[in-house]
């Protein structure tokens, strides 16, 4: 990392530290939102950014995560952090499960399969209301045993995951992972043909993504959600996944968690407006970063920052 | 897998085989019936008119498309019912027609994607960059190490692709038309690489449409039309062989 590239990471840390004392309750919440979703676009990222695998199943990995944590309570009386890490174990499998099914597939087919998958799970969730409380709503104790929500404390836990999170995904993207999975993007074939088990490391790549979402999906339905209901899987939440990604600049480590912060923030400013306003300024800003500006805003920045020496020119990876 | 040649382990006994090749697109059979073997160490030229079949050849044996009937084996190996990545990383590196660099990669991010896939575990990171360094200033593209591949020309990509294939350290190397666009001077550079690579005992199957490079350089050469095999001969033989002559001037 250049030096430019430590402070800025120095600064933005510093500044999300802040947050929880200059903001109130609300606000908060929102903060946490973003950061929520910061870890889904950035888990999501690694999937079509670095490995060009399109999955729409990122909101789903999500609610399985939660799903298995409130259930474990409602069911089992687990506590609420096992139930979180169960969660993000089974999130995890099942991504494995998915992937072995579906990554021989290519294209549009493996994008349909995600939807797929998706929608059933959705369904599944509001017809077995007996076992998961359907549209009801399952009750999402809070993590921890406190009386009162701490949003502040709440806050903190998800942004130490979200930094756990981006660090996994820098040491992946920078490792010989990182290779395999840019390689299998630009060509698959050729990858193949380059000795690169691209099946093997286009499923470990989901399996990363999907364990992060479903760590990021107990967490904070734990933290901030208290009912959680299928609408959960909704291809509007995987809208602003995607969108935050794409706006922000897909393939870098940090345009989706600039455009998760932009796009959680835009959204909480147009809920004055109309409940739905968020979805249509989503679609036009895909619709104009994509034949605009593919590389989105960082991809923006990243070019003139890195005309100036400011951002690392050389891969880290490959250099002695 | 034991076939009989296993008990007559020579000096001149095969390390690549081929035997009766057959692959079909749809009704027309790009490959019919094609048997030839190499020993160890061989540079065979790969000649024929286009749509003839030399491109199908390399990629059966690649396995980019599987065989519709026949046996391929390298170094006793059946290797004909492998997936790409396992033909590569049994020791075959192939260099492709049209150049298919990684264009969003560095130069030096194509070479270590190569590198890293098919490395042995004593070779370090470190190890695999001093390798690509030395590839990449052999062939004189040292300058684009950070730059990436899609901003290359032409000819740069194919020396770039060629550096890739060499980073597998494969035993056979397939090489498709390795100079196409390649400046003369260049193509220079690349023969002479490999020529060394040959004197060092690799065993390579090239194609080209240059026939007095092709013939200069192999000792022997085999030639395809409408993917039968119709001539397996010393560059003299076959540049005589009547059959090849009207291969090429009837195709
Ligand atoms: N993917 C494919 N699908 C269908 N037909 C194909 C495919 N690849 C090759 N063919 C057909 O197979 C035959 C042999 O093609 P091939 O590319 O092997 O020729 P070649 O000898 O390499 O020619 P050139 O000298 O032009 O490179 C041609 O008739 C071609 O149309
Ligand atoms: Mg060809």
């Amino acid at each position: 990392m250049t030096r430019f590239e430590k402070l800025a990471a120095v600064v933005a840390l510093a500044l999300a530290l802040v947050v929880p004392l200059i903001f109130d309750s609300y606000l908060i919440r929102v903060a946490a939102t973003a950061l929520y979703f910061v870890i889904l676009a950035t888990s999501w990222n690694l999937l079509l950014g670095f490995a060009g695998v399109l999955s729409f199943a990122q909101a789903a990995f999500a609610a399985v995560g939660a799903y298995t944590s409130g259930l474990m309570c409602l069911h089992l009386g687990t506590p609420p952090i096992v139930g979180v890490i169960c969660g993000g174990i089974v999130a995890a499998a099942v991504g494995w499960v998915l992937a072995r099914m579906c990554l021989r597939l290519r294209g549009p087919y493996l994008a349909l399969m995600t939807i797929g998958f998706s929608e059933i799970l959705r369904l599944v969730l509001q017809i077995e209301h007996e076992f998961t409380r359907g549209s009801l709503g399952l009750e999402m104790p809070y993590l921890f045993p406190m009386d009162e929500p701490n949003h502040a404390l709440g806050y903190l836990v998800m942004l130490a995951l979200a930094l756990a999170c981006l660090v996994a995904i820098y040491k992946f993207v920078n490792s010989e992972a990182g290779l395999y999975l840019k390689a299998i993007r630009e060509d698959e074939d050729i990858a193949q043909a380059m000795g690169i088990d691209t099946v093997k490391w286009k499923i470990n790549a989901f399996v990363v993504s999907s364990l992060l979402a479903g760590l990021a999906g107990g967490l904070f339905a734990h933290l901030f959600v208290q009912v959680i209901a299928p609408q959960m899987l909704l291809l509007s939440e995987m809208a602003l996944i995607l969108a935050a990604t794409i706006v922000g600049g897909l393939g870098t480590l940090a345009g989706p968690v600039i455009g998760a912060v932009l796009l959680v923030v835009g959204q909480e400013v147009l809920r004055e407006i109309s409940p739905h306003a968020h979805l249509l300024l989503f679609a036009i800003l895909v619709i104009v970063v994509m034949k605009f500006f593919r590389r989105g805003f960082f991809g923006l920045l990243q070019d003139r920052l890195r005309s100036r020496g400011l951002l690392a020119t050389v891969p880290p990876f490959t250099k002695l | 897998m034991w076939s009989e040649g296993d008990y007559r382990v020579t000096a001149a006994s095969p390390i690549f085989e081929v035997e009766d090749a057959s692959l079909a697109f749809g009704g027309n059979r790009a490959l019919d019936s094609v048997s030839f073997n190499m020993v160890a160490g061989e540079l065979l030229g790969l000649i024929g008119p286009n749509g003839s079949g030399k491109t199908t050849l390399l990629n059966a044996v690649g396995s980019i498309y599987p065989l519709s009937d026949g046996k391929i084996s390298f170094e006793r190996q059946r290797i004909d019912s492998l997936s790409m990545h396992e033909v590569t990383r049994a020791g075959i590196g192939r260099m492709f027609q049209a150049p298919r660099i990684f264009p969003h990669m560095t130069c030096m991010e194509n070479l270590l994607a190569a590198g890293f896939a098919v490395r042995e575990d004593a070779e370090s990171r470190e190890d695999l960059i001093h390798r690509g360094e030395e590839l990449l200033t052999s062939l004189t593209i040292d300058r684009f190490r950070d730059t990436v591949a899609g901003s290359m020309s032409g000819g740069q990509r194919m020396l770039l692709q060629f550096a890739r294939t060499l980073m597998l350290r494969p035993r056979l190397l397939l090489l498709d038309e390795p100079f196409g666009g390649v400046h003369p001077k260049l193509i220079e550079v690349m023969l002479e690489r490999i020529r060394t690579l040959h004197e060092d005992g690799l065993t390579i199957i090239m194609v080209s449409h240059d026939l007095p490079t092709i013939m200069g350089l192999s000792q022997r050469i085999i030639a395809l039309a409408n993917g039968k095999l119709i001539a397996d001969g010393t560059p003299a033989e076959v540049r005589e062989d009547p059959v090849v002559i009207d291969a090429y001037l009837g195709g």
